[in-house]
């Protein structure tokens, strides 16, 4: 099977509407609590894991076998990958290229080509993954990943004046997560091969997005503001904040190719800036993604709304490659007229408003 | 060109080091350091390795102090949902908060329950266990407080029979926290038990003052001393109490339910205050609308915070057996019964350390004073405030507050925000008092009692009774209530809801800077952190209370 195996069985699940599942093809069904054959339990019984596991062709066996262990946790990596495209889909909303996920071998295709766009896509999904496992224990929807008692780590010793600490929340949440985004996405990659590599690095620089951007607050509480006791808590970045991060590091990726020995990854250019582990690497340049290519994966902009007032990427000029664009009065209803009812409901009526769209021929 | 290589086709092999001599590496790598050079297996870090101190250590200097302040304060708290606020702040604030807790109240327990035959027992158990619960609090640090306890005794062994002995003490007490806190402690340790070193200085200079005229009539022996020093339901957190309520606790008294729910009812409103300052307050007044109300949220934290900690002192002594025997001048109308049995006294548990209520909504920033930490606020005006009285009534407030700001140690933070305070509270005390002469009207700084003799009193019950009644518009009102007692209602109440605002305004503008940017707080605010805070408010609330100052000059 062309490109990663996670685009074959997972994207599907966005087709959210009119979708009629087949057999074999559990995953787009997306009721709460997940797939035919799975159930909202907490524990699944070994039976309802094997259903739900066997469905799936998992391209390595190691997979499947964690997936038969952590049943309702492959659950949620299924919606952390949903949430990475979907988190592609509005970074890349204005954008000659927008991630459209309509059809699978187009996306897969564009996925054989190592371009920018593709080291994104590795490293969003990579991070949705993991942030949605982690997200998924902290708020204690996963028994997998239970939350133990507070560490026994000894406090950093006196000289840095950390003091006593005991911190009593759940810390293995983002190791997990990690874990299992590692299982999951690297499984099927190799790193003999400069693909390999590229993907494997960049699905780390995603997951490090996510590590990085962890917050630990402290508050200190104590007879008139003295520090007698501190109480501390972590926190995720929100998933918005983590795509932007990402979003940055794809404006700032790396042009790179093996070397000789076909050990490593080197940028091309001696002057770059060598890519750290945190940076996104990408091998070949990106196609044109004015025009349709179905063989490199493009879509091209025909039928792409416009803005016609915009100068940027977004504006006519520029999303329809100067090419002309057509306008349409077209109808579209939207909520107006909005009432606070006493108590406690907000009524909206439905307007038709005519406006003028743009599209590109 | 070869997809994009810069360099000429044919010489792309022997750029790379180590595809050439090895002999070439290390002058490749001259100037690298390790983060820079890409590895495929980067060393695995996850940050629930480090401890949360360390982290944010780490954090300050791979990014710099833009970490600190770039983000929303209060912990990113602006995108959670309630599910998310729950399990990721709530949970483990409460998880911290009773870990904290318990071996505290186990303690206390057991000192309650364990009726000692002889009062010497009970003065050995309770130094004891005053220790032990010192050194679950403080472990690095509680050898200062015994050893400023150990001073004080002598001190006062010392001076036996003089007259001088209130004075002497305080003026140990300070020279012992002011070197301490100067020379010997390093700033983020000695910030911690600031709290503790106060509590055991109010002790010392109250038992040297009692002692001069004559309340306590012995000089306490080393066992009684101790006992009460280390007193297990005052030592770490605790308010302060007299040596003789002490002595009242070793009275041994059954166990009554009254104290078990009240014990009970001061844990959960320790836990919920503990809550509000952590996540809540940040929850609730989530993105920096407005800097005025930003800084509300930040005063509001730290006053929950400080409540957090009043009802956990009261927790701690009520649970070892201080109740209030006494009628306190200090509690507005509610009176103590006290039937004396032949053996058993009737104990009314209701020992208050701060009372939220009278702070959140006040009345006027004398009421807030008073209400801050009611047993501290008694004890400045025994020992302090009567002491000075000679001097003349301005001095004595100013040097109360003195007294006040060197007990909290030399923290300019505090210090400020006590120094204004008290001239506000005196700018208020005067103004309110003169407009109330004029239009005799209760808008005093302090509530009014019944017999105030004012004219303008308002009927509160009439007023209150006309607005319940569903069909007053209807209702010919001359019957109820007269049209110039609703006029009284009217206007007393919303001059004193003018003040209530007002000082509601400066709690906010003076609790500003108690905010939680980590850096400073473990160190105790300095003076730049102050007055860059109060800078950004422009000062205002300074300017409003010299201008009320003006305004009582001229009429």
């Amino acid at each position: 099977m062309q490109g990663p195996w996670w685009v074959t069985i997972l994207l599907p699940s966005l087709l959210l509407s009119a979708v009629v599942p087949a057999d074999g093809l559990w995953w787009l069904i997306n009721k709460p609590g997940g797939a035919r054959g799975g159930s909202n339990a907490i524990r699944w019984s070994t039976g309802e894991a094997r259903r739900y596991c066997g469905a799936v062709p998992w391209p390595v066996r190691r997979q499947k076998i964690m997936c038969e262990k952590f049943p309702r946790a492959t659950t949620k990596v299924r919606e952390g990958a949903n949430l990475g495209i979907q988190e592609c889909q509005h970074q890349f909303k204005h954008r000659l290229w927008n991630c459209s996920t309509a059809d699978i071998s187009v996306l897969q295709r564009l996925l054989s080509i190592r371009s920018r766009e593709t080291a994104f896509l590795h490293a969003i999904v990579s991070a949705g993954v993991a942030y949605g496992v982690a997200r998924a224990c902290s708020t204690g929807e996963l028994q997998e990943c239970s939350c133990s008692k507070a560490k026994t780590k000894p406090p950093p010793g006196a000289e840095s004046a950390g003091g006593e600490w005991e911190w009593g929340g759940c810390s293995h949440n983002i190791r997990f997560g990690d874990n299992l985004s590692k299982e999951f996405m690297d499984a099927n990659e190799v790193a003999a091969d400069d693909t390999g590599l590229m993907n494997l690095h960049n699905n780390e620089a995603g997951r490090k997005s996510i590590k990085a951007n962890m917050k630990v607050t402290c508050k200190c509480h104590g007879v008139s503001g003295s520090c007698a006791t501190m109480v501390c808590w972590e926190s995720m970045p929100s998933f918005r904040q983590v795509g932007d991060i990402i979003m940055g590091k794809y404006h700032g990726a790396t042009y790179v190719k093996i070397n000789k020995k076909g050990s490593r990854l080197r940028p091309r250019n001696k002057r770059h800036k060598r890519p750290t582990a945190h940076d996104v690497v990408y091998l070949d340049d990106s196609p044109d993604y004015c025009e349709v290519d179905v063989a490199k994966g493009s879509y091209g902009t025909r039928g792409r709304k416009c803005n016609r007032t915009s100068a940027g990427v977004d504006g006519c000029q520029l999303l329809c490659c100067n090419r002309d664009f057509v306008s349409r009065e077209e109808t579209t209803e939207e909520s107006c007229n909005c009432k606070f009812k006493w108590c406690c409901e907000v009524t909206c009526k439905k307007c038709k408003k005519k406006e003028l769209v743009h599209y590109c021929k | 060109m070869d997809e994009g290589d810069w360099f000429p086709q044919g010489h792309d092999g022997g750029w790379y080091p180590e595809d050439a001599d090895v002999g070439n590496i290390q002058e490749y790598y001259d100037g690298y350091e390790g983060e820079d050079y890409y590895m495929p297996e980067d060393a695995e870090w996850y940050p629930e390795d480090m401890d949360p101190y360390e982290m944010q250590q780490y954090m300050k200097e791979m990014y710099g102090e833009d970490y600190l302040e770039a983000a929303d304060s209060g912990g990113g708290l602006s995108h959670m949902d309630l599910q998310e606020l729950w399990s990721l702040c709530i949970i483990p604030t409460l998880q911290q908060g009773f870990t904290m807790i318990c071996p505290l109240l186990l303690l206390c327990l057991t000192f309650r329950l364990l009726e000692g035959a002889s009062a010497w027992t009970r003065h050995l158990m309770s130094t004891g266990l005053g220790l032990l619960a010192l050194y679950l609090v403080f472990p690095d640090n509680w050898y200062f407080i015994v050893t400023f306890a150990i001073t004080g005794h002598l001190l006062l062994h010392l001076m036996q029979g003089s007259r001088w002995r209130g004075v002497a003490a305080s003026v140990m007490a300070l020279i012992f926290l002011l070197t301490c806190e100067l020379f010997i402690v390093e700033a983020t340790e000695w910030h911690k038990i600031r709290g503790a070193q106060m509590i055991l200085a109010m002790k010392i200079i109250s038992l040297g003052f009692d002692l001069d005229s004559g309340v306590i009539q012995a000089t306490p022996s080393v066992l009684e001393y101790s006992g009460y020093c280390c007193f297990l339901g005052t030592s770490a957190f605790g308010p302060w109490i007299s040596y003789n309520d002490y002595l009242q606790v070793l009275k041994s008294r059954n166990l009554s339910l009254q104290w078990f729910v009240r014990g009970f009812k001061t844990t959960l409103q320790c836990l919920t205050c503990l809550t509000i300052s952590t996540c809540l307050a940040y929850w609730v007044i989530r993105h920096d609308i407005n800097k005025w109300v930003t800084a509300y949220r930040d005063a509001l934290s730290f006053r929950f915070s400080h409540y957090f900690i009043s009802y956990l002192s009261e927790m701690t002594c009520v649970a070892s057996g201080v109740g209030v025997m006494e009628k306190g001048t200090t509690r507005e109308g509610e009176g103590t019964d006290q039937e004396e049995d032949e053996e058993e006294e009737d104990v009314k548990w209701d020992l208050r350390v701060a009372r939220p209520y009278y702070i959140e909504l006040p009345r006027s920033l004398v009421e807030v004073v008073t209400n801050w930490n009611r047993p501290m606020h008694h004890w400045l005006k025994t020992y302090v405030f009567k002491t000075a009285k000679p001097l003349g009534a301005f001095p004595a407030i100013i040097l109360t507050y003195a007294a006040s700001s060197i007990l909290h140690g030399l923290n300019f933070q505090l210090a400020a925000v006590l120094l204004s305070l008290g001239f506000y509270s005196y700018i208020e005390h005067v103004l309110r008092q003169r407009l109330a002469d004029i239009f005799s009207a209760c808008i005093l700084a302090k509530r009014c009692k019944p017999d105030c003799g004012h004219r303008n009193q308002p009927n509160w019950a009439g007023c209150v009774r006309l607005q319940l009644r569903r069909d007053f518009w209807k209702q010919d009102w001359g019957s109820l209530i007269s049209v110039e007692d609703a006029k009284t209602c009217v206007c007393v109440g919303l001059t004193n809801l003018c003040f209530c605002l007002l000082a509601m305004f400066h709690l906010a503008y003076l609790g500003v800077m108690f905010d939680s940017s980590s850096e400073v707080e473990e160190e105790g605010y300095t003076m730049s952190h102050t007055l860059q805070k109060w800078a950004q408010l422009d000062y205002a609330s300074h300017w409003v209370a010299v201008g009320s100052f003006v305004f009582y000059k001229l009429i």
